[in-house]
């Protein structure tokens, strides 16, 4: 191979943002001499995210320049800035220079601006730049062939300089546009509803020289700055799944190990239906009870905060509060209001990394139902999300409530999550002699034998104790048994 | 016998700043000079003698700081009174180079005040 083929292969340098999840949707980041287009209306963050460049760029050693053209004023909008978290105010003047072009445009037209561009560039020696409000120059020209000129000029100038162009406009005009068929990049951001709720996210239509990871990627923007939260599942590579487990970890009801071979597969998916109040959160509780200092675990719940989790530990003989104390277990509570799948998902995977847990209960999974656009993605997003937690060492146990009571089996919808879950427990009532009884099935444990017969189980003091096999008793899972006829 | 309104050269890159600015200053009796940048800026100041310079730090082509040095060191001109405005406190500025320092954004009046002490101290 020659030297000329191996300097072809070397990847090009990044940029990186300091927006956290936008490098990963980059691919890393935006490339030196290159133009990018951030498009978005108002309010969609555009100032925000050009801005968060510019202060993580400053402390990489860089310098930025920041034109605007009849946008905010520049006190309005550091005034804005002062309580983003990357904010530094001694980066201003010297590392971040904020100015007008507007005088230059005035009385240059689009080569006034080239030249103010060029000239504050190379005496701040600067290598970013951002033109905040494109669409002033697009209305200030007399034709579309004048506006594809200067976004060649603009193009050609960033090359010479080696510096890095962000132009931020409201307007979206086609994509035959010059502006979007010239430049290097085109990254978009928006606010959307969805009933009542809204959103963020942010899209990439276009990254010359560079893959990307297209489609819609939700954001937050907070006293922290812009987030992107990329689609889980577009960015976690799914190898591996379904290798092999074969050492197994405690259920926490002995009874139950029993049954499944000695425990449940460590890194493994467990997914329990059943009615509400039957027992999954308790068998829950029982799974993250076996956690200690060494192997910390995660109780990740949308319904029960943790006063109301340690008083249920409580009655079933469970030191919740004590566990969490000592740092064996975290309750992380989400608020209902969360609306964004990915949200959810990377909250989860960051508490599993940040405590390095080992055993993780997310109690409910109709939060993560209840997320906007779960319809659509919610088996590989699941997919994704286990693999992570299997990638991090994670054995996991859902809840997931099933709507009846008492019914058909058939009737159940075990939902997307089912696919991905290695073994599935099924606890369910029965009417029987006139009394309602628990019962608790093993429907699957992947690659692995396991007792099928459906045993009663009891909650006490205790905690769960699971029973016998029914015996003489049919229709067990339609949740109305009966005794069959004695043989004549 | 008529008084000469005091002389004020404001310079700001700003537009929107720049001409609110100019005409509350107007409205409150003051002849103002405007100039979209430094350079701008001196070749008023040169021209037009004003009593008193406002100018912002961050501008193109000539900045705020770039300015008052020139100024200072513009002969028996040089101690025209001098009122730096800036949404950040530039760390290069000596407090004696400028007059005073007025953080963006400001209320008028307090702007104001710092406007009428220094034309008096002049």
């Amino acid at each position: 191979m020659s030297d000329r083929d191996e300097k072809d292969k070397t990847p090009p340098r990044r940029i990186t943002t300091g927006v956290p999840g936008l490098d990963t949707v980059l691919s890393g980041g935006l490339l030196p001499g290159a133009v990018y287009i951030v498009q978005g209306s108002p309010g969609a963050g555009k100032t925000i995210l050009a801005n968060q460049i510019c202060f993580h760029r400053v402390t990489q050693g860089e310098k930025a320049l920041y034109v605007t053209l009849l946008a905010e004023s520049h006190a309005r909008l550091i005034q804005n800035l002062e309580r983003m978290s990357f904010y530094d105010e001694r980066r201003l003047p010297s590392s971040i220079f904020y100015v007008s072009g507007y005088d230059d445009l005035e009385s240059g037209g689009l080569e006034g601006i080239l030249r103010l561009l060029n000239h504050e560039s190379q005496r701040r020696g600067t290598s970013l730049i951002v033109v905040d409000g494109l669409f002033v120059l697009e209305e200030s020209v007399q034709s579309e062939r004048e506006f594809r000129k200067f976004v060649n000029y603009l193009s050609t100038l960033a090359s010479l300089l080696t510096a890095t162009i962000l132009l931020l406009t409201n307007s979206r005009r086609t994509q035959a546009s010059p502006e979007y068929t010239m430049v290097d990049g085109w990254i978009e951001v928006a606010t959307a509803t969805h009933g009542h709720l809204g959103s963020r996210y942010v899209q990439v239509h276009k990254f010359r020289g560079s893959d990307f990871v297209a489609g819609l990627h939700t954001t937050v923007i907070s006293d922290d700055g812009m987030r992107v939260l990329p689609r889980l599942e577009a960015t976690t590579g799914l190898e591996g799944q379904g290798a092999a487990e074969v050492a197994r970890v405690p259920s926490g009801v002995p009874a139950l190990d029993g049954l499944i071979g000695g425990g449940v597969p460590q890194g493994s998916t467990t997914l329990v239906l059943g009615p509400t109040g039957v027992g999954k959160t308790t068998l829950g509780l029982h799974f993250i009870a076996q956690c200690s200092e060494q192997a910390p675990g995660l109780i990740f719940g949308f319904y029960e905060n943790a006063s109301r989790l340690a008083l249920k530990a409580r009655m079933l003989g469970i030191d919740l509060e004590g566990l969490v104390r000592r740092g064996a277990v975290e309750v992380v509570w989400q608020p209902a209001s969360e609306p964004s799948l990915d949200g959810l998902g990377y909250r989860l995977i960051e508490a599993v990394r940040r405590r390095g847990a080992k055993r993780v209960l997310v109690d409910g999974l109709r939060g993560f139902e209840r997320a906007q656009f779960y319809d659509e993605r919610s088996s590989p997003f699941l997919a994704a999300l286990t693999h992570v937690l299997r990638a991090e060492g994670v054995t996991s146990l859902y809840t997931s409530e099933v709507p009846q009571i008492i019914g058909e089996r058939s009737e159940i919808s075990f939902g997307p999550i089912s696919a991905v879950a290695e073994n599935i427990l099924l606890m369910r009532y029965v009417e029987l002699d006139s009394a309602l009884h628990r019962l608790l099935s093993v429907l699957k444990v992947r690659d692995s034998d396991f007792d099928s017969a459906v045993r009663r189980f009891v909650i006490d003091a205790r905690g769960i104790r699971i029973g016998d096999v029914f015996r003489d008793t049919e229709g067990l899972l339609t949740g109305h048994a009966h005794r069959p006829p004695a043989d004549a | 016998m008529s008084t000469r309104p005091p002389h004020i050269l404001l310079v700001e890159d700003e537009p929107g700043t720049l001409m609110t600015t100019a005409i509350l200053l107007e409205m409150s009796g003051y002849r103002v000079s405007k100039a979209p940048n430094g350079r701008r800026g001196l070749e008023l100041f040169v021209a037009e003698a004003p009593d008193l310079v406002v100018t912002d730090y961050m501008m193109p082509h000539m900045d705020g700081l770039q300015l008052i040095e020139a100024i200072r060191a513009a002969g028996e001109r040089a101690s025209t009174p001098i009122l730096l405005m800036s949404s950040g406190l530039p760390p290069e500025v000596s407090p004696t180079l400028a007059d005073a320092f007025i953080r963006k954004p400001f209320e008028y009046t307090e702007f104001e005040r710092a406007v009428v002490r220094l034309l008096k101290a002049r």
